[in-house]
């Protein structure tokens, strides 16, 4: 997407000029390389060459990149000994997408039922938040953990659905963090059967998936 | 190396960061860490619930598999 692309004027200046208006930017914002300045032929109009530059976007996010990579290592040094592990970063408006490849050690770096992987997540942001001048989300997973981790997650929900609907009584998932919980209702949205809600208080909260009640058996439950 | 890393989170998150001192007493098995920072940024490494706290004594015992030596985190106030 981001690829040189070559762009041509009568001076150096205005083949630069040419380069800003098409990515719509200001020149700083832009890496240019110099191809080849212009000369001028007879009367500037036989045998005359035009100046050509090459021109990119910059890549506004490596600043930050570097920031959340600097963060990353040195939270999990300690904890493999690998002095840089091999990173993969999205970054999308307000957040940042981390996935880190390191088979050998991303069992130590995931920890029993995930939690290291969320102390490190939850303390990368807060460090960032403390560097960064906007608020900006780091999400990090190690190759495809979180994606099965959230998957086993929507399973175990509409498991629960079920039993709700056939028991009609409520069913409670174990305590779950924000984002779990939040998997959890948006794997039982689109259920008009059940209805979902967060009970509990901080770190103890939980999913409750109700049963609900056809309109016919709540109207004969009323005086 | 431990003592490094409380060391690296705790002034990344304080407000006061020359205030922050991190000592090891070493013990036969177990060593601890004792974390001092300003009395007004005490909050900011126990975190909302112990938060904070909890996440760094999680990376610590993830790492005293690789320095095979067992550390606590205390944070004296």
């Amino acid at each position: 997407m981001n690829d040189f692309r070559e762009f041509e004027g009568k001076s150096i200046d205005e083949a630069i000029e040419a380069a800003c208006d098409f990515f719509d930017e200001e020149r700083e914002k832009l890496e240019l390389e110099i191809l080849n300045d212009s000369k001028g032929g007879i009367f500037g109009l036989v045998g005359g060459r035009k100046a050509m530059v090459k021109a990119r976007l910059l890549d506004t996010n490596a600043e930050l990149k570097a920031l959340v990579a600097d963060i990353i290592h040195r939270l999990c040094r300690p904890i493999t000994g690998v002095e840089e592990m091999e990173l993969h970063m999205d970054v999308e408006p307000g957040r940042v997408y981390v996935v880190i490849h390191d088979e050998e050690h991303s069992g130590l770096i995931i920890g029993r039922e995930g939690q290291t992987l969320a102390a490190i997540q939850y303390l990368a942001n807060r460090i960032a938040a403390k560097r960064l001048p906007e608020p900006m989300r780091i999400q990090i997973d190690t190759d495809d953990y979180r994606e099965r981790q959230d998957e086993n997650l929507r399973q175990l929900a509409l498991h629960l659905a079920e039993k709700a609907k056939s028991n009609g009584r409520p069913q409670s998932t174990r305590p779950l963090s924000s984002y779990h919980r939040r998997v959890v209702h948006m794997a039982l949205q689109e259920d008009g059967s059940v209805q979902t809600r967060s009970k509990g208080e901080g770190p103890m909260k939980r999913v409750l998936i109700l049963p609900k009640r056809s309109g016919g058996r709540q109207n004969s439950q009323r005086y | 190396m431990l003592k490094d890393l409380i060391e690296y989170i705790a002034k990344s998150l304080v407000d006061n960061p020359d205030d922050v001192l991190v000592s090891e007493v070493e013990g036969e098995q177990t060593s601890v860490l004792e974390l001092k920072v300003a009395k007004e940024d005490l909050g900011k490494v126990i975190g909302k619930q112990g938060r904070t706290a909890r996440a760094m004594r999680t990376i610590l015992g993830a790492a005293s598999t690789k320095a095979r030596k067992r550390s606590v985190l205390e944070i004296l106030e």
